[in-house]
């Protein structure tokens, strides 16, 4: 332990993180500089980005056994306070996210995101885990769908899906069969594929093709169709339980010119920001959709269009080019990880980011409904800049201790 | 280890999939910024500019004097935007005292509001300018073109009404939209922000052009003085309505067309050119005129009347007409003199229908007059092809034809100018908000119809009408008036035959030597016991032609100066205008002057006075104002009709064109809307009666109906 002392940082995703942090600081700046409400947050976000290093910082210095010790009681703390947060949270646009301790807000379901992949890795990393058994395959599967269903409920779909995703990438990672985890999610698929399609035939089709891919024991095959079954029928019912700003999204996402200045505006100025800003891009504080104030939430979840509107295609490009190095170098972290713990924390970890990263960008391109999901490291908002930093800090922990004996 | 293998060839599949999910991304915003670019740029370009249109100033109305009838006030509309009021009680406070309103009103009246939403449209120009300087948070100040009306209602069927928008939806203001309305321009703005628009240097510009203005032929202080009397008889008549139409014979110009009462703005019509009436003995020149043109008959030549005292007589196989005097005869002059209908037919078969219709046409019956102004109608005069031999007759006497005042006044006009047909009319001159001469219309003869010794004769008869024949009502001291009167017996559209509802008229000119005015006074539907031409229509005229004669100048020129004489060594001062000024103004104004207030009828402002305005008045004398209601003689309200025999409320209604539904019968004792009502008003108007007014009061309806109920 005291022989290889000296720090292996992971240099490429630190500085891929900083570049990210800066373009993000700068385009706040830029989002905010118009006069308006939210004039001067860059000085705020400032702040932020300095406390976020701070605690990557920390979170890094901390050998991850800690955390894996620490695993179950940190989720338990997640668990209460996401049921606090419905009860005592603070709502803003109909959603109780927030809890408010004095002058600072903050999200318990970012630590739950945290504390869940801490104990999933704990989990997963057993020495006789038997992903055929079902003792093994089922607890992680409640441990992940309780903060699912408490985040869901305040409600925030977007943080909420994170937690089966991450679950998902952590059974594959466990050594799960590929056929057996596409299997599992069919139903999924069935939902999905009904709402784009509006047809349940695309789904059988797929089905069979999977069947005889998988080729399941027969009472597990059992066991998919009827979910599957009780998915087709609930659906009608789930859809009448979405929250109506839930369904007008999502029908908004599929149409979005129906409703050209109410739920569908901010795609298409988003999508107007974007193609207006061309390959080379306006110049950086030249966006006139974002300076005209067309651009809603332009310094939080539509950021990207701002940098697609100002930094054109070179600069989205770079953007996207970043991306793909934090969550490269991330899964390559994964692989090259000390133990099972620490590889799994590193691809709980990554996975949630880059679904956070797929799910706004697909939105600000027109892909993906509207769901209000910052982009990491970009976006103005305290607590999701230091989750994110919290993030990299786990990953960089699991870097510095690869080589350690 | 295996489980190391199985996790790098994991990895691998992993890292292709990022790989294949980020580089989705990629193409996606590049085919959005690189194809689609240029789709994209215009649509934020179209998000981003905006028109504004730029109002153009309204043009004035004046008349022939040059005084402004109408023409635009700047006022100031307020709105508040509530998402950027912060206090709602601050904003008010600062407000209240500018707008005049207590702030707690104020402050109960803005937290009702959402979002948008207007507080104020019609602000007076120096409350808008202090809010505009307050510059207040939320408060939209904004100004707005009203349109002001110098003389109230009065020529109200004249120069129409604009709407909310300022557009002309009836009279001039309707017809002449296109010279008064002038041009809106527009200019291209920049959206700054969420609610700013800036202009950028060179942006491109189209200025708006301001209306032209119209001068009118219409003599203001004649239009007021006519729309007076016309009121008072019509009032005090109780009558359905009254109109007159007043020109220059010489011109053709229209001097004053007043109608009695107002009908709401968007509904209104002038009368005198959009309603055509049977003109009954007023049209007895056309014959007496062609046959002097013709030299059928000499002026003394003498006609049996009357076989009988009051009998009718057959003048064609079948065809009786009957006198409403009946004598056993007349001369031609006298006929014409004392409006015999059995004569005047006489010379109708012996003129023949052919040459009776053809002077008539000549006239203008039966044709529109070109007249520039909406709705205006032509009239009846049948085709020859389609007379019956009665008909021949019937035209004569002014029956089986209808002419509308405009027509018949400029038939007059021809007797009085010599014999010639003017065209009528009612624009002198439209000029350019720069001052230049768009369009000047002059006197336009258009043929000659008799010669100057027929309407010399003719103009003989019509004075001898006034002198001492149907119109003597008319008569004046110090001027002739030729005229002639017309009862004529309304058509009802039920029976198909004349009933017992009359329009009473009167045509005339004045001075009868050298004529400056020809006037057509109609008084529709009056009461049975005054109903004929000579004892309501002809005294309105003669008012008229008096209160002319008593102003130092008017349209009837310095032919009357003799009339104001007064002694030499009295002191004297100026009457002032008290036109439309509330009762107790006028009085004070009056004390100013050293004068008495002398006031008559009732009423809230003072319709007309006599001696005129600018007129000279003995120091210490009185001058009369004479009073009107707002209520009365505008019509713009329901009357209070309690305890009126419902025949009179209905009356009341019609005049006010309110189509009532009645319930019982006798008295009036409840009605609905409440008085006061601003008409025209949504929904039905309900009349409860009774036949005892007195007796069952109020609760007489529900008490009758709640006994009716009980088993």
């Amino acid at each position: 332990m005291t022989r290889l002392r000296r720090p292996h940082l992971d240099w490429p995703l630190a500085l891929a993180v900083a570049g990210l942090v800066g373009i993000g600081l700068l385009t706040v700046y830029s989002a905010t500089s118009i006069p308006g409400a939210h004039q001067g947050l860059w000085m705020k976000q400032l702040a932020w980005c300095a406390l976020a290093f701070g605690a990557a910082w920390v979170v890094a210095a901390i050998h991850y056994r800690l955390y894996d010790s620490l695993a179950w009681p940190m989720y338990a703390i997640a668990l209460v306070l996401l049921v606090a947060v419905l009860v005592v949270g603070t709502s803003k646009m109909g959603a109780k996210r927030w809890i408010e301790i004095g002058p600072l807000q903050f999200q318990p379901s970012e630590l739950a995101k945290i504390a869940t992949t801490f104990v999933l890795a704990r989990f997963f990393d057993h020495a006789r885990l038997d992903l055929n058994k079902v003792r093994w395959w089922l607890p992680p599967l409640f441990i992940a769908l309780v903060p699912f269903v408490l985040v869901a409920k305040e409600p925030d779909l977007g943080t909420g899906l994170s937690f089966p995703v991450m679950l998902v990438a952590m059974y594959f990672w466990a050594g799960m069969p590929l056929g057996r985890l596409l299997l599992g999610l069919s139903p999924v698929f069935n939902v999905a594929l009904f709402f784009v399609t509006g047809s349940i035939w695309w789904f059988v089709g797929l089905f069979v093709g999977l069947l005889a891919f998988a080729r399941p024991k027969i009472t597990m095959l059992v066991g998919i169709l009827a979910i599957n079954a009780a998915v087709a029928v609930a659906l009608p019912q789930m859809w009448n339980h979405l929250h109506d700003y839930q369904k007008r999204r999502i029908e908004t996402f599929l149409n979005p010119d129906h409703d050209p200045y109410g739920a569908g505006y901010q795609i298409i100025q988003s999508k107007i920001a974007i193609g207006s800003g061309g390959v080379t891009g306006k110049g950086y504080l030249k966006g006139s959709q974002k300076a005209l104030s067309f651009l809603p939430m332009r310094h939080t979840d539509f950021i990207y269009s701002v940098v697609g509107e100002e930094g054109g295609f070179l600069g989205a490009a770079v953007v996207v080019l970043l991306y793909g190095v934090v969550v490269l170098r991330g899964y390559r972290l994964a692989a090259v990880a000390r133990d099972g713990f620490a590889g799994l924390v590193a691809i709980g970890v990554v996975t949630a980011l880059f679904f956070h990263i797929m799910v706004n960008m697909l939105m600000t391109v027109g892909w993906a409904p509207v769901t209000g999901v910052p982009l990491p490291f970009l976006s103005y908002g305290g607590t999701a800049l230091i989750v994110n930093c919290v993030q990299i800090g786990l990953l960089q922990n699991v870097a510095l201790r690869r080589r350690e004996y | 280890m295996a489980h190391r293998d199985m996790r790098k060839s994991r990895v691998l599949m992993v890292a292709a999939g990022l790989f294949l999910a980020l580089c989705t991304i990629w193409l996606r915003v590049a085919w959005l910024q690189v194809p689609m670019h240029a789709h994209y740029m215009a649509r934020a370009a179209e998000r981003q500019e905006s028109r504004v249109k730029l109002t153009p100033r309204r043009g004035d109305l004046v008349d022939r004097n040059g005084r402004i009838l109408a023409h635009d006030l700047q006022s100031f509309e307020v709105a508040i935007y509530m998402p950027q009021v912060k206090s709602v009680s601050a904003l008010a406070a600062k407000m209240a005292p500018v707008l005049g309103v207590s702030a707690r009103d104020l402050t109960k009246r803005i937290s009702a509001m959402k979002g948008f939403a207007w507080l104020e449209h019609d602000l007076a120009p120096e409350k808008g300018q202090e809010l505009q300087r307050l510059r207040l948070e939320g408060v939209v100040v904004q100004t707005r073109a009203t349109r002001d009306y110098r003389l109230g209602e009065s020529a109200f069927e004249i120069l129409g009404r604009t709407d909310r928008d300022n557009v002309g939806v009836d009279g001039l203001e309707y017809q002449y939209e296109n010279d008064l309305g002038g041009r809106s321009g527009w200019i291209t703005l920049i959206r700054a922000g969420e609610k700013r628009w800036i202009k950028l240097p060179g942006a491109e510009t189209h200025p708006a052009r301001d209306g032209a203005s119209l001068q009118l032929t219409i003599d203001a202080d004649l239009q007021s003085i006519v729309e007076h009397h016309l009121a008072r008889t019509v009032d005090s008549l109780q009558a359905l309505r009254g109109f007159a139409i007043f020109l220059d014979p010489m011109t053709g110009e229209i001097l004053a067309a007043a109608c009695v009462p107002h009908l709401p703005a968007g509904r209104a019509r002038n009368w005198t050119f959009t309603d055509q009436y049977e003109p009954g003995s007023t049209f007895k020149v056309v014959v007496a005129g062609a046959v002097l043109e013709e030299g059928l008959a000499k002026p003394g030549e003498y006609f049996t009347g009357s076989p009988g005292h009051g009998q009718k007589a057959e003048l064609l196989p079948g065809v009786f007409i009957g006198d409403a005097h009946g004598r056993p005869g007349y001369t031609f002059f006298g006929a014409i003199q004392n409006s015999s209908n059995i004569v005047c037919g006489k010379l109708g078969i012996r003129l023949g229908a052919e040459k009776l219709y053809r002077y008539a046409a000549s006239l203008g019956f039966g044709t529109l007059t070109g007249i520039e102004f909406p709705g205006e109608t032509s009239g009846r005069l049948r085709p020859l092809s389609r007379w019956q031999p009665r008909s021949t007759p019937t035209v004569a006497i002014g029956q089986e034809v209808a002419v509308t005042p405009l027509q018949l006044a400029l038939a007059y006009a021809a007797i009085a100018n010599g014999g010639v047909l003017m065209e009528p009319m009612l624009v002198k001159e439209v000029r350019a908000a720069d001052g230049r001469v768009l369009r000047r219309n002059t006197p336009q003869p258009s043929h000659r119809v008799f010669s100057e010794s027929t309407t010399s004769t003719l103009r003989e008869m019509l004075c001898a009408v006034v002198d001492s024949g149907t119109a003597t009502a008319a008569k004046l001291e110090g001027i002739r008036i030729a005229g002639k009167t017309g009862t004529a017996q309304k058509v009802d559209p039920t029976l198909k035959a004349y009933g017992s509802k009359y329009m009473a008229s009167f045509a005339g000119f004045a001075p009868a030597e050298n004529p400056r005015i020809v006037g057509v006074v109609v008084i529709d539907e009056p009461p049975q016991r005054l109903h004929y031409g000579g004892q309501i229509a002809a005294p309105v005229f003669r008012e008229v032609v008096l209160d002319l004669m008593r102003q130092p100048t008017s349209v009837l020129g310095s032919t009357t100066r003799n009339i104001a004489m007064r002694p030499p060594d009295v002191p004297a001062v100026t009457a002032p205008d008290l036109r439309l000024l509330p009762r107790r103004e006028a009085e004070r104004k009056l004390a100013d002057y050293g004068l008495h207030a002398r006031f008559e009828g009732d009423g809230t402002r003072v319709l007309s006075q006599s001696p005129a305005a600018g007129q000279p008045v003995e120091r210490g004398g009185s001058v009369v104002a004479w009073l009107s209601s707002p209520q009365d003689s505008v019509g713009r309200s329901m009357p209070d009709l309690a305890g009126l025999p419902v025949r009179q409320a209905l009356r009341q209604l019609s005049q006010r064109q309110v189509q009532p539904f009645v319930t019982g019968s006798g008295f009036v004792v409840r009605q609905e809307p409440a008085p006061g009502t601003p008409l025209p008003f949504r929904g039905e108007c309900r009349l409860w009666c009774a036949a005892d007014a007195a007796a069952s009061g109020r609760g007489g309806v529900s008490a009758a109906s709640a006994t009716s109920r009980r088993p």
